[in-house]
């Protein structure tokens, strides 16, 4: 597949300035749609634009009392007529010239306003598609819709439509996603559950994280641990030896603090309200979010990569996190709320990441896999965690788990690793051990095999190879397969 | 298990790089051992004293002319070895490397040529796959062979290529 950003549509008819429909059958088919977004995008786009202008405008007024108001009556006018009038004039026409086409074959997105894009999607290359709805969007009852296609450019997105609309779209964009042949209509007409938590009565939900849990999870990571324990280190410090210069060392400490607090917000904020359903064609859907609403669907044979893992102060609670590699999707990119998330479940217990994995690959039985130690040798070069290192496979998936602070089990199915890399340093030779990493597409999730005897390490790597081939050619882990899913992938 | 059976490929021997590709690598070495040795003394000279800088200016020069030396065996390390269904690339001495990638899952084959390159006539081979860790390149390629090798690699990558 192409990873070009953009599609500057050399054959498009983007080129007059007249919409016209494309290439596709000239009068459209019955399954076409063509609109363009709602009337109120301009506004939920442009507010922050509105919001600022008006602020420091304002605030850098001389106003000391009304006669003043009086005299410079023009300024405010004119502030107010550049905060409001110029964001909603461009954000009109910009939003007169954006039209999607939705038809047999793909997604059109037209911009026309200024410059000229036209972007296609089409349904065999999406990866994932997700409804977001910012704050302002949700006050209007609006969404945006972000298709994701893997490319390096990000998703394309349309903005924006009505709630219930870009559910609507969004079911059908994944049907098809899957090879179903389906019309919008078709799709329109099944039945729609809670529009609130985004659930159609077919849907499955699989877990729900209570608030309770997800809070104290977050309060007992690492992250707070390592925090307070400097914290405390340096006031200690300080009071033993009366030396206020240790003291200045919690000045050190803060930087740290305020990162780990907002990463601790910013978890809040998104994984907040979390639920993870199974959706009738397959697809797993993850919804969450405080004030910005994410709703992603990831078709299941589009996750390339898993990953369970477990900071040590979660083993008193016995707490795990899931997550997972899209392509697309690529490494978290942090706190932004309505960012692409990777997360398959935020925390829960064994029996919930059973159930989340189960509803992912059906077929997967990880106990079924023998897991092999790593050699006792190992332990010159990881003494302090060598003894929590396991690697295994079996026919469809490749394992590997270890480390200690934070406990991690990785899993890729044979079929979706890239590559593979086997690896030795120095000491390593010396101890005759060999580092196998197979290669996933970029995301959270790595697959490395740390430390294994030589001959064990070149059996595997060789191997490996051989099962990604046979793998390529066998029916997904997500079986039973649906009757026309092969014509995607 | 000696190193080179771990890192044997299985069946056919390694090809190696042009021989160009050496001295290309013996300038590169130079060069930044050099910049950085004139980066560190120079200062030397002027704040401190002018014994420490020819010292440190020794070392430093010590530290190049065996790097420049390790460059031809470094060279040597690299191989490629085309199978049936997959690339071998092989490199390093110290922390030694074996990638495998299926030609089923390249998405495109690079080849690439830098102004220094060009002046030795060598050229780069990068493959790209989905994932960004694979860092699958040949470096210091006869430029023939090079095309020869994207158009080879490119033909099996569309006979044999897989979905994601």
């Amino acid at each position: 597949m192409s990873v070009h950003p953009r599609y500057p549509s050399p054959e498009g008819p983007s080129s007059t300035a007249q919409w016209q429909p494309g290439p596709g059958p000239q009068p459209p088919s019955s399954g076409t749609i063509s609109e363009r977004p709602h009337p109120l995008s301009p506004i939920v786009k442009g507010w922050i634009a509105i919001a600022a202008v008006f602020f420091f405008g304002l605030q850098e007024l001389p106003i000391r009392d009304l006669d003043t108001i009086g005299r410079i009556w023009w300024l405010l006018a004119a502030i107010v007529g550049l905060a409001f009038v110029v964001p909603l004039v461009l954000g009109y026409f910009s939003w007169r010239f954006t039209r999607f086409v939705i038809d047999d074959e793909q997604v059109r997105i037209e911009r026309n306003f200024i410059s000229h894009h036209s972007e296609r999607i089409a349904f065999t290359k999406i990866q994932s598609v997700d409804v977001v709805q910012p704050l302002v969007a949700r006050l209007f009852g609006l969404a945006a819709l972000r298709i994701d296609v893997g490319s390096q450019g990000g998703a394309k997105s349309i903005e924006f439509v009505t709630r219930d609309r870009a559910y609507q779209l969004r079911d059908y964009l994944i049907s098809r996603a899957h090879g179903a042949r389906i019309t919008v209509t078709e799709s329109a007409r099944r039945p729609v559950g809670d529009l609130m938590a985004d659930r159609s009565q077919v849907d499955r939900v699989i877990v729900t994280v209570p608030t309770g849990r997800l809070a104290a999870s977050i309060v007992a990571s690492n992250g707070t641990f390592i925090a307070l324990a400097l914290t405390t280190l340096a006031v200690t410090v300080s009071t033993l030896t009366g030396n206020l210069t240790a003291l200045f060392s919690t000045v050190l400490v803060l930087p740290w603090l305020i990162a780990v607090g907002s990463m601790l917000l910013g978890r809040i904020r998104n994984e907040y309200n979390f639920t993870l359903t199974t959706t009738a064609d397959g697809g797993l859907r993850t919804a969450s979010g405080l004030t910005s609403l994410l709703s992603q669907t990831v078709p299941r044979d589009r996750v390339q990569a898993v990953d369970v893992t477990q900071p040590l102060v979660w083993r008193l609670f016995g707490w795990y996190r899931v997550r997972l590699d899209v392509l697309g999707l690529g490494e978290p990119t942090g706190n932004d709320s309505g960012a692409p998330s990777n997360i398959l479940l935020p925390v829960g217990p064994k029996s919930e990441v059973d159930a989340v994995l189960a509803a992912l690959w059906p077929t997967l039985d990880l106990s079924a896999i023998a897991m092999h130690p790593i050699p006792k040798r190992a332990r010159w070069l990881r003494w302090f965690d060598a003894q929590t290192h396991y690697w295994g496979y079996d026919q469809r998936v490749l394992v590997t788990r270890g480390f200690l602070l934070n406990r991690r089990t990785s899993i890729v199915p044979h079929a979706r690793v890239q590559s593979v890399r086997l690896r030795q340093g120095p000491l390593q030779r010396r101890l005759r051990l060999a580092t196998v990493q197979a290669h996933t597409t970029p995301g959270p999730v790595d697959v490395v095999c740390r430390q294994l005897d030589e001959a064990d390490a070149r059996h595997l790597a060789m191997s490996e190879l051989d099962r990604m081939r046979a793998a390529r050619h066998r029916p997904a882990l997500h079986m039973p397969p649906l009757p026309d899913a092969s014509g995607t992938d | 298990m000696t190193a080179s059976e771990l890192f044997a490929p299985p069946t056919e021997n390694w090809v190696p790089l042009s021989p160009r590709y050496v001295p290309l690598l013996r300038l590169g070495t130079a060069l930044s051992w050099g910049i950085l040795a004139t980066l560190v003394v120079v200062p030397l000279v002027f704040f401190v004293d002018r014994n420490v800088a020819l010292l440190v200016l020794g070392g430093f020069l010590v530290v190049l002319v065996w790097r420049v030396i390790r460059q031809g065996a470094i060279a040597r390390a690299w191989g490629y070895a085309e199978r049936e269904t997959d690339l071998y690339i092989k490199a390093g001495i110290i922390r030694r490397r074996l990638t495998v990638i299926p030609y089923g899952r390249m998405q495109a084959v690079e080849v690439t040529a830098g102004p220094l390159e060009r002046a030795f006539n060598v050229s780069t081979v990068k493959l790209v796959t989905a994932s960004a860790q694979s860092d699958a390149r040949i470096p210091g390629l006869d430029p023939r062979a090079a095309a020869e090798l994207r158009d080879r690699l490119t033909e099996r990558g569309e006979t044999q290529a897989a979905g994601l």
